[in-house]
């Protein structure tokens, strides 16, 4: 019996962003933006989804005068995506068996 | 979303992110090595045409200019994660460019070269930065600044057995060309990788 894929990052904007968190440090909500393409208003939702449930961190601070929001995925988003990769293959290779 | 999906998404940022590193690299290559060069060459002639004394100083623009280039640049940048190897890259030439501004005051204070000194640590900090970002082309193009920086030794080697009289009649167009030298290793260390990076990453961002 195969295990079901975590809900919270079987979407496409969670899974990109959390994909993207977990090569780096952190990665700031217009860098974010940019790379997935999506609009201000549905990442931040998705984000928020994403830091209530643990899996990333946000910090909201200023650089200068400008406001910015820092994301930075947590060890529990990490083992989550783990996870989440292993359960993929999983059901990639009872697909191609 | 199907599985095949979840996996395109994975591949495709994960890839996205590295690339952006490699994208930032290319640009701070490229102003550290056009300056070094510019003010190399700069140098060659205030010593070959006997120009004023005082400009032996100008050799403080490289730090000066690529210091103020790296963070005019970082600043225009648009915004960029910051990773783990983007840290150990800024940590490596940190070290490295601190080390090099030793190197300059003990040359200075010993009145021996600095050239073959500062090529073989930015040599150094270059195969360092290759390594890290798997960029093969970099990691030998500081290899070869590291060989070519021999040249420096053995040149001096060559000139002192040459004896008195013939160092003598030797032009200064001759003994001056370490400058020359250094700049040319500067261009195989710095400004053709750089270039290399900028272009591999204008293919990728099409």
């Amino acid at each position: 019996m195969l295990k079901p894929l975590d809900p919270l990052l079987h979407s496409e904007l969670r899974l990109a962003v959390v994909s993207i968190l977990i090569g780096v440090e952190s990665a700031d909500f217009v860098y974010l933006k940019q790379r997935t393409g999506a609009t201000s208003g549905n990442l931040s939702v998705q984000i928020d989804k994403l830091s209530k449930a643990g899996y990333i961190d946000v910090e909201k601070g200023f650089v200068g005068r400008k406001p910015r929001t820092l994301c930075k995925i947590t060890d529990v988003g990490k083992t989550a995506f783990k996870q989440y990769v292993e359960t993929l293959k999983e059901y990639i290779s009872v697909k191609e068996a | 979303m199907d599985n095949q999906k979840s996996l395109e998404i994975i591949s495709q940022m994960i890839a996205d992110t590295s690339n952006q590193i490699e994208r930032n690299s290319g640009k701070y290559f490229l102003s550290w090595g056009y300056t070094t060069v510019a003010v190399s060459i700069f140098e060659y002639f205030v010593m070959c045409l006997h120009l004023n004394t005082a400009l032996i100083w100008a050799w403080w623009l490289i730090p000066v200019i690529g210091g103020v280039a790296t963070v005019v640049l970082a600043r225009r940048e648009s915004p960029t994660p910051k990773s783990y190897v983007d840290r150990s890259i800024s940590a490596v030439w940190a070290v490295f460019g601190i080390s090099s501004l030793f190197a300059f005051v003990a040359a200075i204070a010993y009145g021996t070269s600095m050239l073959y000194l500062i090529i073989l640590l930015m040599g150094m900090g270059t195969v360092i930065t290759g390594a890290i970002c798997r960029h093969q082309k970099l990691t030998v193009c500081g290899g070869i600044a590291m060989l070519l920086s021999l040249i420096f030794p053995i040149k001096h080697i060559a000139l002192k057995n040459i004896g008195e009289d013939a160092l003598q009649n030797t032009s200064e167009w001759l003994i001056y060309s370490d400058i020359i030298i250094f700049a040319a290793i500067f261009i195989v260390m710095m400004i053709i990788p750089g270039h290399i990076m900028n272009c591999k990453s204008k293919k990728q961002q099409c």
